[in-house]
């Protein structure tokens, strides 16, 4: 019993942890806290089921909502987040809550009026799994697994490409990154992209489990900031490892005290991870 | 110098006294000069927590609602006059917020972690007005059967709460003034720029942020209250993040953060643009989601030190 | 030999204040330069405009026949420039390894990297010996030395350095400088911006002073000894 509801704890929390990936890498290269990362993943789940009501096999509209998504990141980085890097410091950390935020205001309402009966959710043509005496949810099992192999995929490529050791090196000092040839601007589009896209995937699998609709936009970014920030806002490893914390509190007291009180429960966890470790889980950098 | 502020303040409260006469005395514009001022009021609250000692509290409309539901509940149940309960709401609502302050500094929690913690606080209020739905009435809201005003001082409903909200406004000028203008504010003026700076030169950096925290959070507490005689109808969706905290802080920052008029601005200039929106219905937020992006491009500093720039590009001309 | 870099009449400013006023120099090739200047003389400015960090508001840079003055430092990096700031000149949370590797981003670095490598740890073995540690946990010797390599790494015609003395023993100096003019005799240009007088003016082809952003002397070192009494002071060694 305790080992299932683990397991779909830790499911939730490697979501969760996508989510929150995206905004620690948005904010260690362009110091920009994105506060429309939850309208990201709607907007990838409702595409998705725009393309399937339009008769796309499902897989197919998965993919290409997510390159949708990736490419609507570009655009957005490109267009409306250059004003912002001219700012330095205290000033552009300030314009870029407000410019996302503002964003996120324009898509959430945008999405409710035009599309109000959007909702995307899949449900896998599999049933429950059993090992030793263990249900095991398909959609928990899907979700673990595609959310680890990202991430992995993530670690390896910022780890031992070049590309990946470039992004990293914008991060840590952008003027010696300059002196070696990289281009921070290029960079910070592409990890936008990155995080737009794993946005994107992080909404689709909360589509396993839930259905998405227009007006979760702001709780999904809450829910990202709020995993981002208690791993340390810099720090990729702390972000993840805050998600499945943050997820086996969930689905724990979910269980035990139902969905009400499961919420207040997560909110105190967070407080006393904040309270207890200010630095975040893992310290700021990483 | 002093004389001066002082004709300041009272063209201030001048034009605040005669604004429902240039909008005209009907019921829907009074009532949005209301909302006008009770916007402007947290927005000054904000002012102090935010613009002059950096605490980026999300919990201002729980805040709110502290003063609101508890001045409504403990009124309706035990019968004491309200007057008083908002004096006791507000000192909740003051006690809480400077708790809040206090446990951040000392923790030396940054403006972010600051941020997530009043958020979770801010959440954990809303959940729980729902949950113990048998004493707020929970999700359906609080409806107010009493009116505090009696029947014989009662001309005009909306214009008697209008002005009530504007002598508090004034007199919250008066002691921001007064704040500001003593060591205190330049306590305040070295935790904005430097805090470890200000340590170092002696200053007692949680104490000054825990005032500036009471006095902000007791006048969301005080007005809370009050708001909830007004509206004679309280929710627990009136005060969370998206309806109050969002927009008080964008008035503090687009008016201009730690100057006595900028909260006054941004607060007017708001309710201008939600008033031209408001024929657009359903694309509202659209707009103001586009226009924010906007303002924020080209005025990130505010409008009050925009405008103090203004004679100064003037002369380039 | 001809000239390779070129700074011609340059004007920068710091915001409203100008720090550099109608500069001029010139490094010729294979040659090893010096810039005097005590504190705020404009001497970082300096190669921070040359490096592409800032621009100059009035007058032209020229590198190898090019004009360099409006272009950006990942532009110039690939033309052959490289620069060592004075301090944080590496990625602190990357390894040794990792940081040389960075130096050869670059299409064109990265054909010659093991042999740029080589190169590297011949001039500065303990750079071999701690190549799998974090940049931040070197001493801070070893971090300048560092900062170097990874500019060498780029194989630059000219390389510049700002202070590379700053803030290290006596001792360690000497190797540095010792290193620096072993880069130069193996065929790269370079520049040196210093206050440290005595140790560079016996290493440099010509030596410039710099004071209040104007340059004030220019010559071969001897020279330049004769004519400033500060300089000359340093060079005698009194």
């Amino acid at each position: 019993m305790i080992v299932e509801i683990l397991l779909d704890g830790i499911a939730f929390g490697l979501m969760l942890s996508l989510l929150g990936v995206g905004v620690t890498l948005i904010f260690g290269l362009g110091e920009i806290l994105n506060l429309a990362h939850g309208e990201f993943a709607v907007i990838c789940a409702i595409l998705a089921w725009v393309l399937m009501g339009a008769g796309a096999g499902t897989v197919l509209s998965i993919v290409l909502s997510l390159v949708i998504v990736g490419l609507i990141g570009v655009v957005i980085e490109r267009f409306l987040l250059f004003p912002v890097y001219r700012a330095k410091g205290e000033t552009r950390i300030l314009m870029g809550i407000f410019v996302t935020l503002g964003l996120s205001l324009a898509v959430h309402s945008y999405l409710v009026n035009t599309l109000p009966t959007a909702q995307f959710s899949v449900r896998l043509p599999v049933t429950n799994i059993v090992v030793g005496g263990v249900i095991l949810r398909p959609s928990s099992l899907a979700t673990a697994a595609i959310s680890v192999s990202v991430l992995m995929l993530l670690a390896f490529f910022l780890k031992k490409t070049y590309v990946g050791k470039a992004i990293r090196t914008v991060a840590q000092n952008e003027t010696v990154a300059q002196l070696c040839g990289v281009n921070p601007a290029n960079f910070r589009t592409l990890i936008f992209a990155i995080g737009a896209v794993m946005a994107g995937l992080a909404g689709i699998l909360y589509g396993l489990i839930a259905t998405v609709t227009p007006s979760v936009g702001f709780d999904l970014t809450i829910y990202a900031l709020i995993v981002a920030i208690v791993g340390g806002v810099r720090n990729v490893y702390g972000t993840i490892l805050s998600g499945i914390i943050l997820g086996i509190v969930h689905s724990v007291s979910s269980f035990f005290f139902g969905t009400y009180i499961s919420l207040v429960i997560f909110l105190v966890a967070v407080i006393l991870i904040i309270l207890l470790r200010p630095e975040g889980i893992l310290g700021e950098k990483g | 110098m002093k004389k001066a502020s002082i004709i300041q303040k009272l063209v201030i409260l001048g034009v605040y006294s005669l604004l429902p006469i240039l909008f005209g005395g009907g019921d829907y514009q009074l009532r949005v000069l209301n909302l006008l001022v009770i916007f402007t009021l947290f927005t000054f609250s904000s002012n102090m927590i935010f613009g002059h000692t950096r605490q980026l509290f999300l919990c201002q409309g729980a805040l709110v609602g502290i003063g609101a539901y508890l001045s409504v509940i403990l009124s309706a149940n035990l019968g004491i006059t309200p007057w008083i309960v908002f004096l006791i709401g507000a000192l909740v609502s003051g006690g809480i917020g400077s708790s809040l302050s206090m446990i951040s500094s000392i923790r030396k929690l940054s403006i972010i972690l600051v941020a997530v913690f009043t958020l979770s606080f801010q959440i954990i209020f809303g959940e729980l007005i729902v949950g113990l739905r048998n004493i707020t009435g929970g999700d359906e809201g609080f409806v107010i059967r009493q009116d505090i005003i009696p029947g014989t001082i009662n001309i005009n409903r909306e214009l008697t709460y209008y002005y009530v909200f504007v002598i508090i406004l004034f007199a919250a000028i008066l002691i921001y003034s007064r704040i500001i203008n003593s060591h205190i504010g330049v306590a305040f003026k070295c935790i904005t720029e430097d805090e470890t700076a200000a340590a170092f030169v002696g200053i007692n950096v949680v104490k000054y942020k825990v005032f500036s925290a009471f006095i902000g959070s007791f006048l969301f507490g005080l007005i809370g209250g009050i708001y909830a005689y007004y509206n004679l109808y309280i929710a627990p969706s009136m005060f969370n993040l998206q309806s109050t905290d969002t927009l008080i802080l964008v008035m503090l920052v687009l008016g201009g953060m730690g100057t006595l008029l900028g909260p006054l601005l941004g607060a007017g200039v708001f309710a201008l643009i939600f008033e031209f929106l408001r024929p657009l219905g359903q694309i509202t937020t659209l707009v103001f989601g586009i226009l924010l992006i906007i303002l924020f491009v080209y005025f990130r500093e505010g409008l009050v030190p925009w405008l103090k720039k203004l004679p100064a590009l003037y002369k380039r001309l | 030999m001809s000239e390779i870099l070129s700074v011609k009449n340059i004007d920068v400013f710091y915001e409203d204040l100008q720090v550099l006023r109608r500069v001029n120099l010139e490094v010729k090739d294979k040659e090893l330069v010096l810039v005097l200047g005590s504190n705020g003389a404009g001497k970082s400015t300096l190669l921070k405009t040359i490096s592409g960090l800032l621009h100059p508001t009035t007058g032209q840079v020229h590198f190898l026949g090019k004009r360099i003055d409006r272009l950006s430092p990942c532009e110039l990096v690939r033309l052959g420039i490289g620069y060592v700031p004075t301090e944080k000149g590496l990625f602190p949370l990357m390894s040794v390894t990792e940081n040389l590797e960075m130096g050869t981003y670059i299409a064109k670095a990265r054909k010659n990297k093991e042999e740029r490598l080589r190169f590297v740890h011949r001039l500065f073995p303990v750079l071999k010996q701690r190549r799998n540690q974090l940049a931040c946990t070197l001493s801070g010797g070893e971090q300048q030395m560092l900062a170097v390599a990874r500019a060498l790494m780029t194989s630059p015609k000219l390389l510049m350095l700002d202070e590379p003395s700053f803030g290290l023993a006596p001792k360690l100096v000497l190797e540095l400088f010792k290193a620096i003019k072993q880069i130069n005799l193996e065929g790269t240009a370079i520049l040196i911006v210093e206050q440290n007088v005595r140790q560079t003016l016996s290493i440099a082809d010509r030596t410039y002073v710099l004071e209040n952003g104007n340059i004030i002397l220019e010559g071969a070192s001897s020279e330049a000894a004769a004519k400033n009494p500060l300089v000359k002071k340093a060079y005698l060694g009194m």
